[in-house]
């Protein structure tokens, strides 16, 4: 049995761009936000990111893959929805606008916007499970303390 | 002939999953979100559900439990069919009566 992708990949893209605009008119409103609303935002992302792993465009997954997961954490509270991260979720929106553009043969996305904006969302990410690392670094400088005071002590 | 009902929010993915089970031969209903589907669920006979999880006005897990309440959905296999692999959600969707849990993306192969 072979298939022809192409007709589900057009309606594919015309629900992707459907929902990028969801859910950047729902971010623009996020000052009024409720659970619902970042739900919302989640599935959006959620759809998005399982269609383009369907289809094949990973870079398209791979980026909405990070965004979905700040959505995920910002809904189950682990993450605070705050002005910077609803910013960030713009560009995001911008960046996978703009990669799904380039899978349709249009120009490339720009690499530097979506360095930066990746670069941001992995902050962001990594912000949130910080908590091991902060310990890590506690027990650095206690090791530092320990050095210093060794040689004395020999 | 079997008739397998096809539930997700994603129309391009609901498309897909129908061509290649119709291609096969089976006989398919769509539906669009979960309260979409327990109507459709109730006014018919399904040999199989398939059902996305994360879907706005009824989810997959909601759906499940709510088909579980019909006798005429007792003993039908509900596969959930989902990018979600976490142990929880699988969890919520054995409690739920799911049969099973297919994990996204599919890759349809001739």
């Amino acid at each position: 049995m072979s298939i022809d992708l192409s007709q589900f990949i057009a309606t594919f893209l015309e629900e992707s761009y459907e929902g990028l605009e969801v859910m950047e008119s729902s971010l623009l409103d996020m000052d009024s936000a409720d659970e619902e609303t970042i739900n919302t935002i989640f599935r959006a992302a959620h759809s998005i990111k399982g269609g383009a792993g369907t289809f094949g465009f990973n870079e398209v997954a791979d980026f909405t893959h990070r965004v979905e997961t700040l959505l995920d954490e910002m809904r189950s509270g682990k993450q605070a929805v705050t002005g910077p991260l609803v910013n960030l979720l713009l560009e995001s929106v911008d960046c996978i606008k703009a990669l799904l553009e380039s899978v349709q043969g249009g120009a490339d996305a720009d690499p530097d916007m979506l360095a930066s904006v990746q670069k941001g969302l992995e902050m962001a990410l990594g912000r949130a499970q910080k908590k091991p690392r902060q310990s890590l670094r506690w027990m650095s400088w206690l090791r530092l303390l320990r050095w210093r005071i060794s040689p004395q002590a020999g | 002939m079997a008739t397998i009902l096809v539930v997700d929010d994603s129309a391009s993915l609901r498309n897909m999953v129908t061509f290649t089970l119709k291609q096969e031969g089976y006989q398919v209903v769509e539906a669009g979100n979960g309260q979409e589907a327990l109507t459709k669920a109730k006014g018919g006979r399904f040999d199989l559900v398939l059902t996305d999880v994360n879907m706005p006005v009824m989810d997959g897990i909601t759906l499940c439990s709510e088909l579980r309440k019909l006798p005429t959905f007792k003993f039908t296999p509900v596969l959930m069919l989902t990018t979600e692999s976490s142990a929880d959600m699988k969890q919520q969707g054995k409690s739920a009566g799911a049969t099973g849990w297919l994990v996204k993306p599919l890759i349809l192969r001739s």
